[in-house]
């Protein structure tokens, strides 16, 4: 018999706040995180909002913890950050049986710095290999050329003495919701106990923004204000990148049951698929997202009609809202069940996550469940005649969410989605 | 394994030093054939090494795929794409390949590109100070498609389009753990049911002046690097496959380390977890030591991971009646990163189908009969992760 699969932990860093309790809060009041932002010393950089975390807060809340202020890249602060909230929200205690739990992490591309490559710079102003190794004992090790996409997975291991395995996955966007579904297979399977999963990352740093401004991925506009971030909204221009970081605990019931864990829902299922299309754009009639989804839904053993909600990946891009809003259509087709979804963008308050963008979705899906609130999609003031769902515009709708799913779509089209069920013994 | 289907393992192949033939590897390995080559063009003043093991940058042509591929993509994706053609040159012979049936498991490493071109540098050096200049430097400088050929990640996108794969996907990052964390869960995804094949591969960093910063970073023992990418297919056993194959019998991954995750990590920790990965995967097999004709240990490149591994190795196998041959591909390919235990793991294929395998002994490797038809193939990653599968020739 198969295993279930229960979440028992949360923790988040983001821009609405530096616990799932307040960027919980934020989302079901509609506050949204993103505010003008430029990088340090650049003051006409074209990107101009951003949703980041507020360092200040970070200090002044983890400034005692001597290892999260050892020297590390931004998203593996938030996520040793957010790893020890989540354990702690599920009381598990990590050293009674190591091998038996792991962690899964989903990453993006390391924060390389601009100012790191000039160590290999001599003072006759030519790079070389001799002076990079003669400086490299001053080289921060939080720098980009010397950080590697698993350093976090292995902090978060170390630090709890989590001796299961420990998993790094680069799926782009899509990265988090892979960590997260392989983590709900490997308890299935018996493998592990429970998984600590979820993703950080952080893009706010001038080589990465300027990689994906050069895409035309971030929107440049100034036409909105802080209202940026427009999901399915006929204005939408791009996305507006965040930063942070997310994870969860999730056990076999069995487990979670025997300590006397509070459950706040069942992860009940797990779907990935690509686009096999284009690297720069999403298939066009979005069958990948549709693939991703039900096969979800099939993994979960629910059928499209008893989903209530759905966590968009949402991301205020031209290319994705129309398309994903086609894939809901197409997987919901049956007695035109899309027209009683409701859909929700968390993105128009978080910012986009990126390769952790899945995770704290994830946890407002678990909360949608559990508490039955559906956050807002912000700033959807004029519906795009191809996105005509329900997008739970403006305001949080108190409604009894049975059966939600959580989509993540990557670049290039590599997709994943997640079905949580209320939890019922 | 747990599962619903049997999965057999099948079209091989390896793009590394030694060439485009898994046949030819194992043949370099017992010639002993010096398949590295100078790393003097690599541009500038770059690291200090005499030979690598390169391959040659595949092109359009030999991708089979538009030019507009080469704008987002960077050697380490190419060297992916053309893994992945070899591998499916076969089955595509045989039949129809892709489609929503077929998945993708990959083993990427993070991609080592610098944003600015070296020379670039130079005018980067005269303007630190200006981060207005520095950001307008880069806007000029940084190619537009970076934000693609930067991401691994990338890699499967550009395979997944070549081949119309559109079933159950992951990718993994970034050291040799991932190689064979995409060979478990690949094959698990055949398994289970999700996927109906799963083209399963890795590939390595490609050399560059970034790679021997990290490689410093965290120990390096001094380990020749190397290029390729190795893939496979792992599918459904069909009504037909009544001939030699072989399949994964069992596999085991855990974590160890020590307190420092920067640099190197508790050697007995590591040691722990990677026996405990090993007999997880016996147990699974439903072997023990005296199973395994053959162990192909990680191409471990630093101090730490390889006393971890030789102790582990020694532990497990120190009480079994006839201890099986070591061998390792790394003479030959160097270090291939993610796409090391999948390399082994085509070596093996062939050992396995072909009742042979290979053994070290003073400094040469000669091959002999395989004296039971299971294989142990390693990865150790960096930072503590272990990985261990067993595979098993059936029919044979």
């Amino acid at each position: 018999m198969t295993r279930r699969v229960v979440v028992t932990g949360l923790g988040a860093v983001c821009g609405l706040g530096l616990d799932w309790q307040t960027m919980w809060d934020g989302l079901c009041q509609g506050r949204s995180a993103i505010r003008a932002w430029q990088l340090p010393g650049i003051d006409d950089f074209p990107v101009r909002y951003a949703a980041p975390v507020d360092d200040e807060a970070f200090a002044e809340r983890y400034g005692a913890d001597e290892e999260l202020n050892r020297p590390m890249e931004r998203r593996a602060r938030f996520g040793l950050a957010a790893a020890g909230q989540a354990l702690a929200d599920a009381g598990l205690d990590t050293s009674g049986a190591p091998g038996r739990i792991g962690t899964a992490v989903g990453s993006g591309v390391p924060e390389r710095d601009t100012h790191e490559l000039l160590l290999a710079v001599g003072d006759d102003g030519r790079p070389s290999w001799q002076t990079l190794l003669a400086r490299r004992a001053g080289l921060d090790p939080a720098s980009g050329l010397l950080c590697t996409n698993d350093a976090l997975a292995a902090s978060i291991a170390v630090r709890h003495r989590l001796r299961g395995p420990a998993l790094n996955f680069s799926t782009a966007c899509a990265g988090a919701a892979h960590a997260i579904g392989h983590g709900l297979r490997m308890i299935r399977r018996g493998e592990v106990d429970a998984m600590l999963v979820g993703g950080a990352d952080s893009v706010l740093n001038l080589p990465t923004m300027t990689g994906l401004h050069l895409l035309g991925a971030p929107s440049t506009s100034e036409l909105f204000g802080d209202r940026l971030c427009r999901a399915f909204d006929r204005d939408r221009s791009g996305l507006v990148a965040g930063e942070g970081a997310a994870m969860l605990v999730l056990e076999s019931e069995e487990s979670a049951r025997r300590r006397g864990a509070r459950i706040h829902a069942e992860l009940a299922g797990f779907g990935s698929s690509l686009d096999a299309h284009q690297v720069t754009a999403p298939h066009p009639e979005g069958k990948g997202a549709a693939l991703a989804m039900s096969r979800a839904l099939a993994d979960a053993g629910v059928a499209p009609e008893q989903v209530d909600c759905i966590n968009a990946h949402g991301t205020s891009t031209p290319l994705n809202d129309p398309i994903e809003t086609r894939a809901i259509k197409d997987v919901f087709a049956s007695g035109e069940h899309y027209r009683k979804l409701a859909v929700t963008a968390n993105k128009t308050m978080l910012g986009h996550l990126i390769a952790a963008a899945g995770a704290p979705e994830l946890i407002a899906t678990v909360l949608s469940v559990r508490d039955g609130v559906i956050p807002p999609t912000l700033n959807l003031e004029n519906p795009d005649p191809a996105c005509d769902l329900d997008y739970v515009p403006d305001e949080a709708r108190y409604q009894e969410v049975s059966v939600a799913v959580s989509n993540s779509f990557g670049f290039g089209g590599l997709n994943a989605s997640l079905v949580v069920r209320g939890y019922v013994h | 394994m747990t599962h619903l289907h049997t999965v057999r393992l099948s079209a091989p192949a390896v793009y590394t030093a030694t060439g485009t033939d898994p046949a030819a590897l194992w043949e370099a390995l017992v010639a002993g054939k010096d398949t590295s080559s100078p790393c003097e063009h690599l541009a500038g003043p770059w690291p200090p090494l005499d030979n690598v093991f390169l391959v040659d940058d595949p092109d359009a042509a030999t991708l089979g795929v538009h030019r507009r591929v080469l704008r987002t993509s960077e050697k380490q994706a190419r060297m992916a794409l053309y893994g992945a053609r070899l591998a499916l040159a076969g089955p595509a012979a045989d039949g129809p390949v892709g489609g929503p049936d077929w998945g993708l498991y990959l083993g990427l490493p993070t991609v080592d590109e610098e944003l600015l071109r070296l020379d670039a540098l130079q005018r980067l050096h005269k303007i630190a100070g200006q981060p207005g200049e520095v950001a307008a430097l880069y806007g000029r400088e940084v190619p537009p498609f970076s934000g693609l050929s930067h991401l691994n990640s990338t890699a499967a996108a550009h395979i997944s389009a070549a081949f119309g794969l559109m079933g159950a996907m992951a990718a993994y990052s970034p050291f040799s753990d991932a190689g064979l964390q995409a060979l478990i869960d690949g094959v698990l995804s055949v398994a289970e049911g999700e996927n109906e094949a799963a083209v399963i591969g890795a590939v390595s960093p490609k050399v560059h002046p970034l790679l021997f910063a990290q490689y410093e970073n965290l120990g390096w023992n001094g380990a020749v690097p190397g290029e390729g990418s190795a893939f496979l297919l792992a599918r459904r056993t069909r009504a037909g496959d009544t001939g030699p194959g072989v399949r994964v019998a069992g596999y085991g991954r855990a974590f160890g380390a020590g307190e420092d995750t920067g640099g190197a990590a508790g050697d007995d920790a590591r040691a722990d977890a990677i026996a405990e990965a090993v007999q997880a995967a016996l147990e699974m097999a439903g072997t023990d030591a005296d199973g395994i004709g053959w162990v192909l240990p990680d191409a471990v490149w630093t101090t730490s991971a390889e006393r971890a591994q030789n102790a582990a190795l020694d532990r497990v196998f120190a009480h079994a009646a006839r201890p099986p041959a070591v061998c390792t591909s790394v003479r030959v390919t160097g270090v291939l990163g993610p796409a090391h235990p999948l390399a082994h793991t085509v070596l093996a294929l062939t050992g396995l189908a072909t009742g042979r395998r290979l053994v070290t002994e003073d400094g040469t490797v000669r091959e002999e009969r395989l004296p039971a038809p299971r294989a142990l193939a390693l990865a150790c990653g960096v930072r503590g992760q272990a990985c261990a599968v067993v595979l098993e020739g059936v029919g044979t």
